[in-house]
């Protein structure tokens, strides 16, 4: 079968999608996960048995993964409930993500090691975010100590957006917060407790952010950070929005087609260095890992990733590359460090995308006939809409159940601003590229990202103009 | 010279193209002041005129309501047009961190 691994993930995601309606007792689905193994093995000369065998413990692993990754360790910290409400506590940990600025707080999350109540030291694991008045001195990796009061996650809306939350609060493992009423009342104990790697992808981050800011507008800075660095803070609310209206928001976030730029671009680099082809594909996939990890690994970036790297390894070994099995190992590896991802939004609009490009676009260029199109502006003008028409077709259905929103204006929009976003993604890259070459033309890089952000908000700011062209649902 | 495939000599084109580009567009900026407001994103681009806005308008500003909007322009009618954002502290409701937020969305014309 040339596409095993698609059938293997299909099977996996059903397999947790029912154990997520079903909730089938862990012993059940871990029995019948056994007694397939066993089938499996029983099966073994009998090519259809076995299939179907094998297919069925494919099923239940997922079903079972994800029972396993929902139940909580006895030192949890969502366990402890006699911390709840109790005066006050410290809790000792390790700071697993860069503190973000949030209005007047800095919001932080700690891998708990210990609580401490006046009564009471307890060793316990789990995660809490810390939301902190103030600005704090500490970063990622290190060890401190917090004093504040422990509650749950609190989220004010409709039942719908509770339903989502409660989504999100299992899905992250937040299942108690800290706040924290003054920036005094952090404590930073000695060491460096994380991963040098992050660190280092953080302060890369960090230095690209400022070379940014440097050298164009805050919008467009924020712009470019969003688009390269997956940085969304500055961007300004009211543009978040109006991205929303369009369909168009995707590009405010680093997808697949940023790490294909960066794969290219390291590509060529390496190539016009002479270095051999075993040694140049060996050399990109670590620095496709660590763009993955400045970008914050969020899921389409980690599809992207995982899917760039076999890409690479099947060139490597010399054998035809396959973007659907790349597509289902890219799902597969997501799903089976968190098979609760398979509900995360970002992760459906990812995958849905990505398939609906695969399996629709070929088929919409027959339809159309777009490879007889002779004139080559008319050929590239229809082909990007029939990539945007098959995107939007693709995630059309996703985007109606959470934004409760269709957005006809997209198809269109999504003709023209794609193109632009490509190309102040390229250029961004190229400023950072020549801020660290060559500083002398890094103005100019500077300009033109500038001038092509300018063109996509008035495009964008036209498009809003479309009478019904962006409505909400009931 | 090197052995670049086609689209490795397109990207080589497209670099220089783009310097060339990047160098009219800053001498056009040096040379021509109002040229600059065009080619540049303005700061408080995307952001809501208090003093144009209707209610449904304000409501999309995060953090205002159907009342807060109402009470918006209740004020402008009354007082006349909102000098700067932070005129906004006297309505009723917009006060402290949800005002902090709110300015950073709105802009007075």
């Amino acid at each position: 079968m040339k596409h095993a691994l698609v059938v293997l993930a299909v099977c996996f995601c059903a397999g947790i999608a029912a154990q997520a309606w079903l909730r089938i007792p862990l012993w059940v689905t871990y029995g019948l996960f056994i007694a397939s193994i066993a089938g499996c093995r029983a099966a073994m000369s009998r090519r259809r048995a076995f299939a179907g065998c094998s297919l069925a413990a494919v099923a239940l692993s997922g079903a079972v993964l994800l029972s396993v990754h929902d139940i909580l360790p006895a030192d949890h910290i969502a366990k402890a409930r006699c911390y709840l409400h109790s005066a006050m506590c410290v809790i000792q940990g390790v700071i697993v993500r860069e503190p973000q600025m949030r209005g007047s707080r800095t919001v932080l999350m700690l891998r708990v090691q210990e609580i401490r109540t006046a009564h009471l030291i307890r060793k316990c694991s789990g995660s809490v975010q810390v939301y902190l008045t103030g600005e704090t001195r500490v970063g990622y990796g290190d060890l401190v100590q917090v004093c504040g009061r422990l509650g749950r996650p609190v989220f004010a809306a409709g039942p719908r957006q509770q339903a989502g939350f409660r989504e999100y609060v299992r899905r992250e493992g937040l299942y108690r917060v800290l706040y924290v009423r003054c920036g005094g009342r952090v404590k930073r104990l000695a060491g460096f407790h994380g991963r040098r790697i992050v660190l280092l992808a953080l302060r890369l981050k960090r230095r690209m952010s400022a070379l940014l800011e440097v050298r164009v507008s805050p919008i467009a800075a924020g712009m470019l950070q969003a688009m390269i660095l997956g940085e969304k803070r500055a961007v300004p609310a009211s543009l978040y929005r109006q991205m929303i209206k369009t369909g168009t928001v995707h590009i405010l976030v680093v997808s697949g087609f940023n790490v294909g730029i960066v794969a290219f671009i390291l590509v060529l680099v390496l190539r016009l260095m002479r270095i051999p082809r075993s040694l140049r594909f060996g050399c990109v996939a670590p620095l496709l890992v660590l763009y993955c990890l400045i970008t914050g690994a969020s899921p389409p970036v980690v599809r992207a990733t995982i899917m760039a790297v076999f890409f690479l390894f099947a060139l490597l070994v010399q054998r035809e590359p396959d973007i659907l099995n790349s597509c289902a190992m890219a799902a597969l590896s997501i799903l089976t460090m968190n098979p609760r991802e398979l509900f995360n939004p970002s992760f459906q609009l990812s995958f849905s995308s990505v398939l609906a490009i695969i399996c629709l676009h070929p088929r919409m260029k027959i339809l159309f006939k777009a490879d007889k199109v002779r004139l080559l502006p008319c050929r590239f003008l229809l082909e990007n809409s029939l990539i945007s028409l098959s995107a939007w077709l693709g995630t059309a259905g996703f985007i109606a159940y959470y934004f409760r929103m269709i957005s006809p204006v997209a198809v269109l929009a999504n003709i023209l601003i794609p193109s632009l976003a490509g190309l102040i993604t390229v250029c961004g890259f190229g400023l950072l590229a020549a801020e660290i070459a060559c500083p002398y033309l890094a103005p100019c890089f500077g300009s033109v990202s500038e001038c092509i952000c300018v063109c996509l908000l008035k495009i964008n700011a036209l498009l809003l103009r479309i009478p019904r062209g962006c409505f909400y649902l009931q | 010279m090197f052995n670049l495939t086609l689209q490795e000599r397109q990207v080589i084109v497209f670099l220089l193209a783009v310097t060339a580009l990047g160098a009219g567009v800053q001498v056009l900026v040096k040379h021509c002041a109002p040229v600059r407001s065009a080619l540049f994103v303005d700061p408080d681009f995307g952001k809501i005129d208090i003093n144009s806005a209707d209610q449904a308008m304000l409501m999309e500003i995060s953090g205002i309501g159907e009342k807060l909007a109402r009470r918006i322009i209740d004020y402008r009618c009354a007082h006349g047009r909102f000098a700067d954002p932070g005129e906004l502290g006297n309505v009723k409701g917009l006060s402290g961190r949800r005002l902090e937020k709110v300015k950073t969305s709105v802009v007075a014309r």
